[in-house]
């Protein structure tokens, strides 16, 4: 339970992190550069931890899993 | 543990209603609408809105009208419908219409959906031609003019179509985790485009939406859009779920009347958001090069976000093509419940994929959807007229149920002579197909009143 709310926090950051970094790179924080690995990094953190959070609940709860 | 073999069988009431057990919440369906209406398809509209000369007052606020009248059209049209018989549209229309109008309801939607997944696949295929420097079709291109992206099309066609006919659980529920993630990359795709359109400031956006995004100058061969077509889009883009009823098989679910406000999530951030984005987002490209004016939503995304730009493009294509495939299989199953659905699946997913090698789809998408709408519209016209109207002319409701027929004509009469109608107003009237809805939707429902008048004293004589 602990480890998947880690990982669902991890996961939320992400998308939130994403959206500040283009906010950075609007106001020159942020290269485009930088700014382009910021959003695909948020990108894999996302795709994997919504996988791994799932992962976690159907493993919890096998049952819920086949309905 | 249940394994397998064991598997509960999910209980869609197809041709029941839906028990007030079985009902959901308002928050399943404001999930629902925001995750189905932030599609691949939403890259291409975006930039049409700039290709056809919209103005930036026109846009933004035609956008916001159009959306409400969306909205209203769902919950006051299609959800008391829903709610008071709770079933699908396809048994609903066949207790009207019969078994045989279904069926043929059931080819054109079949068709008209794999013309849609067609333009999702070329999307996502559009995404996999930036890894292969392959040159983007040109604006006023109908025909494919390139072999390798012919192969890239129908093998990105190929992929998502083997996978719909596995049953799309799987990209459901990828889908499902893929949503909120597009949401935010569509946002954060308008604003890394700010600094390249010279906008500093909320004060300097008006300014520069006026003299850069949206100009006003329409391309050669496209519409000049005003006001009255951005409203009208936006209003009847998602005609045949509305006024056309295709939602009744949604809403059937939903506890409460008011859950009908819920395609508010899905008009404003996929139909409003999302479309200024991708507008912003083409408008760099015409800054950068006025000269390249091709709506290839996969070398822009891969310009203004890099990578993460490349798989924004590719699974909001994918994961909006796979159920539509899967949908228009099962539209073509309908006509005979014998025929294998993975087949009938690959067979769907086949055609949609020779579709969309026609670049012409995608450079003329909005004609595509405002004539997709029109031609489903009215059999939610005549839906529409059986519940509020039958009976305050002493006519029969559900009449082909009621008198065990297999064919009722007056829906067939006013599918055809509305479409018709429309195809004259259009060819010598030069009415637009973006505004032939709404008179549309009038003649239809007087026809199948009007018709079903006849039909019924005709028969009701001994």
């Amino acid at each position: 339970m602990i480890v998947r709310s880690i990982v669902l926090f991890i996961n939320i950051s992400s998308l939130v992190f994403l959206f500040v970094a283009a906010v950075l790179y609007v106001t020159g924080g942020f290269s485009f550069e930088v700014f382009k690995i910021c959003s695909l990094i948020c990108t894999l953190t996302w795709f994997s931890g919504s996988l791994v959070a799932r992962w976690l609940k159907n493993k919890r709860n096998p049952a819920r899993t086949e309905s | 543990m249940i394994s397998k073999k064991e598997k509960p069988v999910i209980q869609e009431f197809e041709r029941e209603q839906v028990p007030e057990a079985k009902t959901k919440s308002a928050g399943s369906f404001w999930g629902l609408f925001s995750s189905e209406h932030v599609a691949g398809t939403e890259l291409l509209i975006g930039p049409l809105f700039v290709v056809h000369g919209v103005a930036a007052f026109d846009v933004l606020v035609g956008l916001i009208a159009g959306n409400i009248l969306a909205v209203l059209s769902w919950r006051y049209l299609t959800v008391p419908i829903a709610i008071k018989y709770r079933l699908t549209l396809y048994f609903q229309l066949e207790k009207i219409g019969g078994k045989s109008l279904v069926s043929i309801y059931n080819i054109a939607n079949g068709l008209l959906w794999c013309f849609l997944a067609g333009a999702m696949i070329s999307v996502s295929a559009s995404a996999v031609s930036c890894l292969f420097d392959i040159t983007p079709p040109s604006l006023d291109a109908i025909l494919p003019d390139n072999l390798f992206m012919v192969i890239l099309v129908i093998a990105v066609g190929a992929l998502i179509s083997i996978i719909a006919a596995r049953g799309y659980d799987a990209v459901t529920r990828f889908a499902n985790i893929a949503a909120p993630w597009m949401i935010i990359m569509f946002i954060v795709l308008g604003i890394s485009t700010l600094p390249d359109l010279g906008i500093q400031s909320l004060k300097d956006f008006w300014a520069k939406a006026e003299a850069v995004i949206w100009q006003g100058h329409n391309q050669p061969g496209f519409v000049k859009f005003t006001f009255w077509h951005v409203l009208f889009f936006s209003w009847f883009g998602n005609m045949a779920w509305h006024i056309g009823m295709g939602d009744l098989t949604i809403f059937r679910y939903a506890r409460k009347a008011k859950y009908g406000f819920a395609p508010i999530s899905g008009m404003f951030l996929g139909h409003y958001i999302a479309w200024i984005c991708a507008g912003m987002l083409y408008a760099v490209q015409l800054q950068n090069n006025p000269a390249n004016t091709t709506v290839a939503p996969g070398p822009m995304a891969l310009n203004a976000m890099g990578v993460a730009g490349i798989l924004l493009v590719f699974i909001s294509g994918w994961t909006t093509a796979n159920p539509i495939i899967y949908r228009s299989g099962l539209a073509f199953q309908g006509i005979n419940s014998n025929w294998s659905r993975y087949r009938i699946t690959l067979i769907a997913g086949g055609i949609a994929s020779v579709i969309g090698i026609f670049p012409g789809l995608s450079m003329k998408f909005m004609s595509f959807a405002a004539l997709y709408g029109l031609i489903l519209m009215p059999m939610g016209a005549v839906i529409f007229v059986d519940h509020y109207l039958m009976k305050r002319f002493r006519l029969q409701s559900f009449y082909a149920e009621k008198r065990n027929i297999s064919f009722y004509l007056p829906p067939a009469l006013a599918w055809i002579v509305t479409l018709g109608t429309c195809l004259l107003l259009n060819l010598y009237y030069g009415v637009q197909v973006f505004f032939l809805g709404l008179p549309g939707w009038f003649i239809a429902v007087a026809i199948y009143l009007l018709s079903s008048f006849i039909y019924q004293r005709k028969s009701s004589k001994p």
